[in-house]
């Protein structure tokens, strides 16, 4: 068995192995070399220097924290700012051609965004009615158990199922075009919403351990990221429709 | 470096949970760098970067409160900056125009050797994928795991892997393609090397 990168690169650092790829390695100079120079390439990687943050985003941030959330558009909104420094031409943007196309694809995109509003409000009632589940805010959990948050035998399942589906939606998701540059604010907050509150699951499922969810805990929010993704996906595939993809 | 988390007094960040503006000030001033570094690494553009430093810190100082291993700040402030570009990369609105503009301002030809060679391994690291990119940057040099990354981005373990060495193979195609004594180089005024 010839070794392939993936196999150098674990070779390099310290992850089990094949051992006939182990052993191509030990027996030659020029795989050996290989592996050498991926580590050269990391430690390089780890001396690039460090960016300078660009001045007033200090003032910025302080001010933003005075004036109270919702004040800013949330990230990936398009930003006035942003797109101006993104040199987002005048010609792309309310155009004739674009007021039409937007006139004529309106419904489906209506559609997916009174689904999403269905999602949000389905996962929003739920969470009242479940005051001690989890709350995706919340970076570490009041009152932190022992457990792992990986489901017993009666959860894998649809543990397994759920995470699948999650992964396959995040596929079809990437398979979506570019967003169009500028799309109806309303169509971009909802967007900006689903992204930041699917966000803020990932966040709470990335810290299970040091949360102390409970399996059931952790399917509930696999469910809700689900139910999430499927309403992101229906709102940006009638969104890249009205383009033409 | 891009990848040390820096470390700060607990008291202090006990100060900046409380709300003193002092104490939430030399938190912005001892992780910025950090932050804006790694949304750089992953995003390439300045401008989202700047708009991921901005939001990374708003979110840390709203939810100071909640942290409570006071240690792990860092590490905390760092995860919640990987998310918010993983967002905005999920999100679509990145552009790989930004990209283009965002690497390929030209640096003066006559730089110190070392300074060719990082300018020339930003270059190349810029070009990748965005999802290659941000695979190498986490695995390599933040210290993420495989399994780590494939759950932040909602992937299996495997992906994780086959995209490091699909990174390592482009790096390698690029860096080996594009001697610094070409003549075109890459960089920015941040870059304090540049």
């Amino acid at each position: 068995m010839y070794p392939g990168t993936e196999d150098l690169l674990s070779i390099r650092n310290g992850e089990p192995v094949d051992a006939e790829a182990r052993a191509a390695v030990d027996d030659d100079p020029a795989l050996q070399a290989e592996v050498a120079r991926l580590q050269a390439t990391r430690d390089r990687l780890r001396e690039l220097p460090e960016f300078e943050p660009p001045p007033g985003v200090r003032a910025k941030v302080f001010a933003e924290l005075e004036t109270g959330p919702g004040t800013r558009p949330p990230l990936g909104a398009g930003s006035a700012r942003t797109e101006t420094e993104r040199g987002i031409s005048a010609g792309t943007t309310g155009s004739s051609p674009r007021s039409r196309f937007i006139r004529q694809a309106q419904w489906p995109l209506r559609g997916a965004i009174a689904a999403a509003v269905a999602v949000i409000a389905v996962l929003a009632v739920r969470s009242l009615d479940e005051p001690g589940g989890p709350a995706p805010v919340a970076i570490v959990a009041e009152n932190p158990v022992s457990t792992t948050g990986t489901p017993g035998l009666g959860g894998a399942a649809a543990y397994t199922s759920l995470t699948s589906e999650s992964a396959r939606l995040e596929r079809m998701l990437n398979e979506i075009p570019y967003r169009p540059r500028l799309v109806n604010a309303g169509t971009a907050t909802m967007i900006s919403g689903l992204e930041d509150r699917i966000g803020q699951v990932d966040q709470v499922l990335m810290y299970t351990s040091v949360n102390g969810l409970q399996p059931e805990q952790t399917v509930t929010l696999w469910q809700e990221r689900v139910d999430l993704m499927n309403a992101l996906l229906q709102v940006r595939y009638a969104e890249a429709q009205r383009f033409g993809f | 470096m891009g990848s040390r988390v820096p470390r700060v007094e607990p008291a202090i960040v006990a100060g900046a949970q409380r709300g003193d503006p002092s104490a939430q000030g030399h938190l912005y001033e001892a992780f910025a760098p950090m932050v804006y570094t790694l949304a750089r690494r992953m995003l390439v553009s300045p401008a989202l970067a700047e708009d991921v430093l901005q939001e990374t810190f708003v979110e840390v100082l709203r939810k100071l409160h909640t942290l409570r291993d006071e240690a792990g700040v860092g590490f905390w402030i760092r995860r919640i900056a990987v998310n918010k570009c993983l967002m905005y990369l999920r999100s679509g609105w990145h552009s790989r125009r930004v990209q283009t503009e965002a690497i390929e301002s030209l640096c003066p030809p006559a730089q110190a050797s070392r300074a060719d060679h990082q300018i020339a391994l930003e270059s190349a690291l810029a070009k990748l994928t965005d999802t290659a990119r941000v695979v190498v940057w986490l695995h390599d040099v933040e210290g993420y795991t495989h399994k780590e990354i494939g759950t932040m981005m909602g992937r299996t373990t495997s992906f994780s892997k086959s995209q490091l060495a699909r990174a390592h193979k482009r790096l390698r195609t690029l860096l080996d393609g594009e001697s610094p004594e070409d003549g075109e180089r890459s960089c920015t005024p941040a870059l304090k090397t540049c």
